[in-house]
């Protein structure tokens, strides 16, 4: 008899259901003329993020990870391998024996630190997808124990960041900003652990 | 007949020499035996070939050839050593020597002897028997062989096909016997102990219908399968339906295939495999035996015997007591059943989508029937709005919205079919919608299961829209003009999400591409806004910032991540600007209609800057480059020629490293875009304008920087190409087609080269050679001064003429 997973998934949806409500079937109105689509988003709910006050994700306690069947896990999508966040660059299926049920292959390379990784998981299991984030920051300034001192959006200062251990990367952000460019770093960040992972110029194009 | 009883030495007895052979002897003779025999029987007739060996043995050829494959078939299913391959090289040739005769019977007309029909049945028995004990042995192994694991594999399909060809040969012997095995193994399924592991049986199950499935129906992908005729005409003895062997054979796997819809048996023995194998039998089965019945209807019934009453009945009995409604409403159950219970199996769910369920959608008379079936709209349903498929991989989404989008062309009241679409991509649209509009989408929008959400809805609109048809074009465009805002705001908010953005560009290209013939003025343009604005913000995130560099882990993705969203905008390019959508644009007088000039130049300013050098290496990065290029070139060539110094100089750089691109396909284009440049610039200055003369481009000269025409700069370069470089042959005339107008805009340059080359040659011999060539080059044919159809067309033989008297000597400097 097969598992049967819980279903990893819930529909987004506007409003918050009540447990055991069920998501009514959303049908849209055939418009008789094509309806008129302004792409300036003056919609009124737009209006309310101004009320809403929203905790920057490291505070929220929002779920690092997600469980994902592994079976819909793809090539360069992300999974956790030995609670470390991975990019997954093989997937390979075989099966457990000629009438055993499918299982996945994972080879992953560790987004942090470039170890590879591997996995061996029943496809019709869940795995945990690591919730992967990317912010741009603009570089204000280097300190002498090599730390980044990175502009945020809201105006404040991150001083928490180390240089990376890339040397192309670092020498980039060095030389650069010795000669007084304006630098963009990216930061990727998974699982309460952050890095600098690309450097950009504003300029040129 | 001599060379005949010449070699029959070397293959005779059979199972003595093949003996011989294991134990060491030279397996040469025995092939050379079997190509003897396939070689006589292409020569002959079927019958003739059977009587050649009675007048020196007592049996027909037939029979020899029988024994002969038999201990091939044992040879090579007993030995697995894969250096020994005596046993299939003889297996292959005898096969084909039974393809041969048997396909001449058919087409003879004449039906094989009574012994050369026991002999194809004793021959199908032991392959048969030999491949369901080889089946049981390797029950429990686990293998690597890609082989194994599919259902179809092509050598596999040959090999069994040919098995099913020998099979009909002796029909009405060989399918009872088939049926006889299967039931066994379906006694011993359900009578075993729930202790017993049934993997043996299950594994020689999986066997028998993929050879079943091949001996009662012919492959064929979308034709329109007959009936074999072997088997509509091979039972003439047959009265009554419940007698045929074919349909006894049927309905017992049809009925044993039934109990996989319950949930006790199913967990028991309806492993994954066997699920594959039961759903590829059946869609086979469904599209040969479930006859239109137009075409059964045709077939005469003459009286109650003969074979044309079995022909009859065989084309017509899975109708008979609603027997095809209760399979096509068992199918629509399976299919369900393998998408939601099976999780993970994406061999069987793709079988269920891409076999079974297209092989039902794809023939109008099923289709008709199954979209009105309850268990048709539970599955519609489910996909619409419930959460059960959702858990399917990507890919298999976006192929189940297609399947089911197809099945609204087959319901005949042109409302229903529209309603049906509404309700089925309504709530896919729908969700990404309010998805799209959700207030706090940007501090939700990068979690990992709304990225899956949003992808799989983009999936299932990308499904949609391929399945767009002049039935279904008015709605799918609505369920796109629907989207069109969300994908938008999807576009800025997954900016840094490449795998989102991609498949964003990827609907919009299979929406276009869909949509593009059916269009009307109003519905283009509001297509083009919408393409402009998604253009623009594409542009906007991905210009201006130069990267400097990434991390190492990130270094080799985010180029293979960047290929492929440049190339769905590519396509995306190519698309719009293909000549359906255009005609509309430059005729109507809509208002707010976006120039097609602005689209493209948006295109072209976000293209040029992202493709580097480094990316065109990339062979089908490049391939779409320059189609686009070349298309570009060729119908806008106005446009195009009048881009900001920068970007026309980037066009003009990327054909220059394109004309010595390894494949040919793009060196082609390369030479087309040259060649529609080149015509341009020659017809504008025939006209009095400018044409390209304000664009010039730099190249390193001997002085220094050199600034020259885009014409003499290019004409330098093909002559180069044409004279000192590996040129194939097979693009003369392209290169001739760009060559003609660069000769006539610079007719002065082209002299001067020519005199030096003919200067630095110093062999006399050459040197006059090569003179005569050129001036045959430029005059031969009554070459005059136009780019008219006769003259380019002449000056296509003129220069392969030239290149080949020059290439011998020319290549060598």
């Amino acid at each position: 008899p097969s598992i049967r997973p819980s279903l990893p998934l819930r529909l987004v949806s506007t409003t918050p259901l009540a447990p055991g409500e069920q998501r009514p079937l959303a049908s849209p109105d055939p418009p008789e003329n094509p309806v008129d689509f302004e792409f300036s988003g003056g919609s009124s709910e737009m209006s309310d993020t101004d009320e809403h006050h929203f905790e920057s994700k490291a505070d929220s306690g929002a779920s690092k990870t997600y469980p994902q069947q592994a079976g819909a896990i793809r090539k360069g999508g992300h999974i956790v391998i030995k609670a470390r966040p991975c990019k997954v660059v093989e997937v390979s299926t075989s099966k457990t024996g000629k009438h055993g049920h499918a299982k996945c292959h994972f080879v992953a390379i560790d987004i942090f630190n470039g170890k590879k990784l591997e996995d061996i998981v029943p496809s019709s299991h869940n795995c945990d997808v690591p919730h992967v984030d990317r912010q741009d920051y603009q570089l204000i300034d280097i300190t002498d124990d090599g730390y980044v001192s990175l502009l945020t959006e809201s105006g404040n200062t991150k001083d928490d960041l180390k240089l990376p251990t890339d040397d192309v990367l670092l020498g980039q952000i060095k030389t650069g900003f010795a000669d007084g460019k304006d630098l963009i770093l990216s930061v990727m960040s998974a699982m309460g652990e952050e890095q600098i992972c690309a450097v950009k110029e504003i300029g040129g194009g | 007949m001599h060379i005949l009883s010449a070699v029959i030495l070397w293959i005779e007895p059979p199972n003595v020499i093949a003996e011989s052979i294991r134990n060491g002897g030279s397996e040469s003779e025995f092939i050379d035996g079997c190509h003897v025999l396939l070689s006589v029987a292409s020569l002959t007739s079927s019958s003739l070939f059977d009587n050649l060996l009675k007048s020196i043995r007592q049996y027909g050829t037939i029979n020899l050839l029988s024994a002969l494959t038999s201990e091939a078939v044992k040879s090579v299913l007993d030995n697995q050593n894969e250096e020994e391959t005596w046993g299939s090289d003889a297996l292959d040739i005898l096969l084909e020597t039974w393809n041969v005769i048997l396909g001449e019977a058919c087409a003879d007309k004449s039906p094989m002897s009574a012994d050369g029909a026991l002999a194809a049945s004793n021959l199908f028995k032991i392959i048969v028997e030999s491949h369901l004990k080889a089946a049981a042995d390797s029950a429990f192994e686990d293998s690597d062989d890609a082989e194994y694991f599919h259902v179809s594999v092509s050598k596999r399909d040959e090999q069994l096909a040919l098995y099913a060809l020998i099979a009909r040969a002796a029909a009405d012997t060989t399918i009872p016997f088939l049926e006889q095995l299967f039931s066994e193994r379906f006694a011993r399924l359900s009578q075993r102990d729930v202790e017993n592991d049934p993997t043996r049986t299950l594994e020689e199950l999986y066997w028998l219908l993929l050879i079943t499935s091949h001996v009662l129906t012919d492959s064929g992908e979308g034709e329109t399968l007959l009936i074999p005729e072997a088997l509509q005409a091979g039972f003439t003895n047959v009265v009554e339906v419940a007698q045929h062997p074919v349909v006894t054979l049927s309905w017992s796997i049809i009925n044993f295939s039934r109990q996989c819809l319950d949930p006790g048996i199913r967990g028991r023995y309806f492993s994954p495999r066997l699920m594959e194998a039961v759903i590829w039998f059946l869609a086979r089965w469904v599209a040969t035996y479930l006859v239109p019945l137009d075409v059964s209807r045709e077939i005469d019934s003459v009286g109650r015997h003969g074979s044309q009453h079995s022909r009859k009945l065989l084309n017509s009995f899975a109708w008979d007591n609603n027997q095809g409604e209760l399979v096509l409403d068992f199918v629509v159950l399976m299919s369900m059943v393998a998408l939601t219970t099976y999780q993970g199996e994406i061999e069987l769910q793709t079988l269920t989508c891409q076999k079974l369920l297209a092989s039902v959608v794809r023939r109008k008379h099923t289709c008709a029937y199954v979209v009105q079936l309850d268990s048709w709209r539970d599955l519609t349903r489910a996909f619409a709005s419930g959460r059960s498929l959702f858990s399917l991989s990507g890919r298999l989404q976006r192929s189940l919205a297609e399947t089911l989008a197809c099945a609204a062309s087959c319901i005949k009241d042109p409302e229903a079919s529209v309603q049906y679409l509404r309700d089925l991509m309504g709530p896919v649209a729908g969700c990404l919608v309010e998805n799209a509009s959700r207030s706090d989408l940007k501090s939700v929008a990068h979690q990992p299961d709304v990225i899956y959400m949003v992808c799989c809805l983009l999936e299932r609109l990308r499904g949609a829209a391929r399945a767009t048809q002049p039935r279904t074009q008015k709605v799918l465009f609505e369920m796109g003009h629907t989207v069109m805002n969300s994908l938008l705001t999807l576009l800025e908010v997954y900016k840094n999400q490449s795998e989102v953005i991609y498949m964003i560009l990827k609907f919009v290209v299979d929406f276009i591409d869909g949509q593009a013939v059916f269009l009307d003025g109003k519905e283009t343009s509001v297509l083009m806004s919408f393409c402009l604005r998604l253009l623009q913000i594409y542009s906007s995130h991905n210009i201006g910032k130069v990267m400097l560099s990434l991390s190492s882990t990130l270094r080799s993705e985010s180029q293979s991540e960047k290929y492929k969203d440049l190339r769905a905008l590519l396509r995306l390019l190519t698309n719009i600007c293909s000549k359906d959508l255009v005609g509309f644009l430059s005729d109507s007088n809509i208002e707010g209609s976006p120039d097609i000039a602005e689209v493209i130049y948006v295109g072209l300013d976000i293209v040029t800057p992202l493709i580097s050098l480094d990316l065109l290496k990339y062979p089908k990065l490049s391939r779409d480059y320059f189609v686009l290029m070349s298309h570009l070139l060729e119908v806008y060539p106005e446009k195009v020629a009048h881009l900001n110094r920068d970007a026309f100089g980037r066009i003009t750089g990327s054909l220059e490293f394109g004309l010595r691109n390894q494949d040919g396909d793009v060196v082609e284009r390369c030479l087309t875009a040259v060649n529609a440049l080149a015509s341009y610039h020659f017809k504008e200055r025939l006209g009095g304008r400018g044409g390209l003369g304000s664009q010039v481009m730099e190249s390193e000269g001997s002085n220094g920087k050199l600034q020259e025409s885009i014409s003499s700069h290019f004409l330098r370069l093909l002559l180069q190409l044409l004279l000192f470089e590996d040129f194939r042959m097979e693009l003369a005339g392209s290169a001739a087609d760009a060559l003609l107008p660069l000769l006539f805009c610079e007719q002065e340059l082209y002299q001067r080269l020519v005199h030096e080359l003919l200067e630095k040659e110093q062999n006399p011999t050459v040197k006059s050679r090569l003179a005569l060539a050129f001036h045959n080059l430029t005059s031969s044919n009554n070459l005059s001064s136009t780019l008219d159809r006769p003259n380019r067309q002449k000056f296509r033989k003129n220069l392969r003429v030239f290149l080949g008297e020059v290439s011998g000597f020319m290549q060598i400097k």
